[in-house]
Formats: C-alpha cells, sequence, structure tokens
C-alpha cells in the first residue's frame, strides 16, 4: 500500500502541480498558437510551456486512472485473497472448530 | 500443462480494469460539467462571461495578435469582438439577472469591433473601407458579413442597441448585392468567394429582419439555394470551403470547418436553414475513448488543416468540433455536445480563476469563442 501511495504521489502529484504551475504561468501568452495552428506572440518558451501543459493534461486525464484502477484492483486482490486465506485460521481461533 | 498463476490472474483481472476504466473515467472526468453548460446553468455561464470580459477590459492595442500575417491579426480581432456580442446577448436574453452588464459589455464588444483595426483585412485586399463603399458591388464579406451579424445580433437586445443606422445600411448594402451579383454568392477578397462567409452575411440579414420586422428574404432566396445545392457536396453536405468567384465551381474540398461555422451563424436566424448543414456535420462526428470531435474531410478525402480549421489531429478539426458545440446545443443533441465537450474540456487546457473561466489552449480566440459556442440558444 505504501509502495501504491508513494508511485501514486510521483506519478499524479508532482505532475499535477507542474501542470498548474504551467498553466498559471502561460496564461494569457496567446495559446491561439497551439489552438489554430499559426503563429502568435507567444514566445517559443511559452509555446514549449503550452505544450507539455497539453502533454501532461493528456497524462494525468488519459493514462493515470487508468494506472491507478491497475494498482487498485492489483491491490485488492492481493489484500483480498490473503484475507480468505487466512480465514479458516482465522475461525479455528475464534470458535475452536477443527482444533485437535 | 503449467497451472496459472494466482499473479497472472490478478494481473489478467487488473488489466482488464484498467481497461474499463480507461474507457468510462477520463471522459466522465472531462465531461463532468458538460450539462451545466448545455442546460445553460446560470453559474456556468457567468464564468464563461467573466473570462471572455476580462479580455474585454484590457486595451484593444494589447489584443493585437502577431500571426506573421496581417491579414489573420486583423480577422482574428474582428471574429473575437463578434464572438464576444454573440456570447454577451445570448446570455443577456437567457438570463435576466446578466441584462444590464451583459448589454454593456456587448455594447463595448461592438465598438471595439467598429475600430478600424477590426476591417483593416479587408481594406487592405480591397484597397477601399467597407463602411464608405457600401453603394458599390463588390463583396466585403470579410468584414461585413462578421460585423453585421454581431450588430444584428445586438439588436436583438431591444432599443440600447447600438449602431443601428449602420446595422441598416450593411444590410441594406449586402442584401441588394446577394440580388444583383452575376453570382449569388458574394466574394470575401477579391476573387476569393468562401460559402461560409456567404452563409454567416445571409444569417445576419435574416437576423436583422427578425430585430425589425423588415422582409430582404426575396433578396436572398437566390443565394440560400445556390448555398444549398451548387455550393454544397450532394454526397456529404458539406459546403465546399471555396468556391470560383465567376462560375461558382468548387475549388477547395467540401469541408466541416466552414460548415459548421454556417450551420451556428444560419443558427441565430432560422434553425430549418441551419438544419441540413448541422445534419451533414453531426455526420462527420466521432469519437475516441468517449472525447467527440467532427472530421474535416468527407470520408475518402484526405487533407490537411490551414487557419480555418485549426490543426487536424487524427482527422479531427478543432474549429468544426467547436462550432458543432453550439448546434449540438440548439438541436437539443445532447449526447453529441458531451462528447464534444470532453474533447474540448480536455485538450483546451480549461482554468478557473477569481470565478472567471478561462482555456490557455485558446487564448484570448478561445476563450470568447468558447463563451459563444457554449452558449449559443435557439432564435427566440
Amino acid at each position: 500500500m505504501k509502495a501504491t501511495l508513494r508511485w501514486l504521489g510521483l506519478a499524479a502529484l508532482v505532475p499535477w502541480l507542474v501542470y498548474e504551475l504551467l498553466l498559471a504561468r502561460i496564461l494569457g501568452v496567446g495559446g491561439a498558437t497551439v489552438m489554430l495552428g499559426a503563429a502568435s506572440d507567444a514566445s517559443a518558451l511559452a509555446l514549449g510551456a503550452m505544450l507539455l501543459a497539453l502533454t501532461l493534461r493528456i497524462y494525468l486525464v488519459l493514462v493515470v486512472p487508468p494506472w491507478c484502477g491497475f494498482r487498485l484492483v492489483k491491490f485488492g486482490i492481493d489484500a483480498g485473497s490473503t484475507m480468505l486465506r487466512d480465514v479458516p485460521t482465522w475461525w479455528r481461533k475464534r470458535f475452536g472448530v477443527g482444533r485437535d | 500443462m503449467h497451472p496459472v498463476k494466482p499473479l497472472t490472474l490478478t494481473t489478467a483481472i487488473a488489466w482488464i480494469s484498467t481497461l474499463l476504466v480507461l474507457v468510462t473515467v477520463p471522459t466522465r472526468l472531462c465531461s463532468w460539467h458538460a450539462f451545466d453548460y448545455y442546460d445553460g446553468n446560470l453559474v456556468a455561464q457567468r464564468e464563461l462571461a467573466k473570462g471572455a470580459a476580462e479580455w474585454l477590459e484590457q486595451d484593444p492595442n494589447k489584443l493585437a495578435f502577431r500571426t506573421g500575417s496581417a491579414r489573420f491579426d486583423s480577422e482574428w480581432y474582428l471574429i473575437i469582438h463578434m464572438a464576444a456580442v454573440l456570447g454577451f446577448v445570448q446570455t443577456a436574453r437567457e438570463h435576466s439577472e446578466f441584462r444590464v452588464e451583459h448589454a454593456r459589455f456587448a455594447s463595448r464588444a461592438l465598438e471595439r469591433l467598429m475600430l478600424p483595426q477590426g476591417r483593416a483585412h479587408d481594406l487592405a485586399a480591397w484597397g477601399e473601407d467597407p463602411l464608405t463603399s457600401l453603394s458599390d458591388p463588390r463583396g466585403h464579406l470579410a468584414f461585413l458579413a462578421y460585423a453585421n451579424l454581431a450588430l444584428s445580433v445586438h439588436r436583438l437586445l431591444g432599443p440600447e442597441s447600438r449602431f443601428p443606422e449602420q446595422n441598416a445600411l450593411i444590410t441594406e448594402a449586402l442584401a441588394r448585392r446577394f440580388e444583383a451579383n452575376p453570382l449569388p454568392l458574394l466574394e470575401s477578397y477579391p476573387g476569393e468567394t468562401y460559402p461560409a462567409d456567404n452563409a454567416v452575411a445571409i444569417a445576419s440579414v435574416l437576423v436583422f429582419d427578425r430585430a425589425t420586422g423588415q422582409n430582404h428574404h426575396p433578396q436572398l432566396r437566390r443565394s440560400i439555394a445556390e448555398l444549398r445545392t451548387v455550393a454544397t457536396a450532394q454526397s456529404s453536405g458539406l459546403l465546399f470551403q471555396r468556391v470560383n468567384s465567376v462560375n461558382g465551381s468548387p475549388e477547395d474540398a467540401p469541408r466541416a470547418s466552414g460548415t459548421a461555422m454556417a450551420a451556428f451563424a444560419l443558427g441565430y436566424a432560422d434553425l430549418e436553414l441551419a438544419k441540413p448543414f448541422w445534419s451533414a456535420v453531426a455526420r462527420q462526428s466521432t469519437t475516441h475513448f468517449g472525447f467527440g470531435g467532427i472530421r474535416e474531410y468527407a470520408p475518402g478525402t484526405v487533407g490537411s488543416g490551414d487557419v480555418d480549421s485549426g490543426p487536424v489531429v487524427l482527422g479531427l478539426s478543432v474549429s468544426a468540433s467547436g462550432f458543432a458545440l453550439a448546434s449540438a446545443r440548439r438541436f437539443g443533441d445532447f449526447e453529441r455536445f458531451r462528447d464534444l465537450f470532453s474533447g474540448a474540456w480536455l485538450f483546451g487546457l480549461p482554468t478557473s480563476k477569481g470565478g472567471a473561466q478561462h482555456f490557455a489552449a485558446g487564448g484570448p480566440l478561445g476563450d470568447v469563442l468558447l463563451f459563444a459556442l457554449l452558449t449559443a440558444s435557439k432564435p427566440s
């Protein structure tokens, strides 16, 4: 679980923070460059920031949720199967059934 | 034969879950607010309006684009202010709470639209000012179509409308030119005739008629028929992007960006007139993982993007997808609206600051256009 959370932090939180920072910085610079495919008053740096923000957004929306789903399902099955495996032992301890 | 290991089975189930999440969650995340916009939610419209108003409060010279083309700089200036007028007028009409404030913003946008930089592209191409040459027979649609749509729509607000004389003069000039021109369609620039621009000009005259009770329809009948027949590819229903200024023969492929804009503009005047164009655009719609878009070219045709369509990625046009949002709302097609909205919300880089909705990928043009497109309502 700790590893999952750590990965979540690294893989989602950090890109999200960078994305928000980029949005705050590039907003109003002239993103129409990207939208309409013509040169505008955006500097090369702002254009790069825009493209990075776009990449991060696609990553955050299209990659992170499925990845979280993968990790959570895998974690859930592993934890569930461990619990199920432990049930007979717990049952024996609780009710004394099957004790020699 | 080896038994399947539990780890492998677990991984297989996890991968299936991943695919299920991929086709459901991202599109749900991006369409979260779709119904608010579709339904005309007051708060959603206010945020869009505030985002657009922030650009209007800036010095008009700060909005000067430097696209590398003086023509596009001036065109964008005109379009941004036309879109602002449309957005503020339609939200003022949809919510009485907005009426006073948005009427003021619409007037400001109109005043700025009528500044010389709004028609510099037209003047440079024709060598004469479109507003002082209204008695001439030449088209000038590059300015007159868009300016007059804004003027006519603004007139729907009532007595507080601005520039009523210019609106009437431009409308008369357009109607007269449509009737007298050998070709039923008018030129935007010398030797350049775009059916979509003609649709905007026709819409501007019809909206003027709605606002004033006049009737120019007889003068437009021939041009409307031309748009529906000669200027439309009968196989796809899409408008040819450009036609010959002398004989009306196609000079570019039938494309969704022009058709979607025509449907958007005609939707202000008459939904029945807009319907065939919207139907053609709707047939071009497609989805990838629930994210919708409009294919720029008809099936079997391949082409690239330009300043009209925006970038064409995976065959999808940015501007056609944007304009289609407006028609989807007008024609009550929520599913298509939601899919298109998801695409716009993913790639538009939406960000909200101080109650103002912005779209960083579009800059001022994106903010103001999406304001107009997401709030487009049915003609009442």
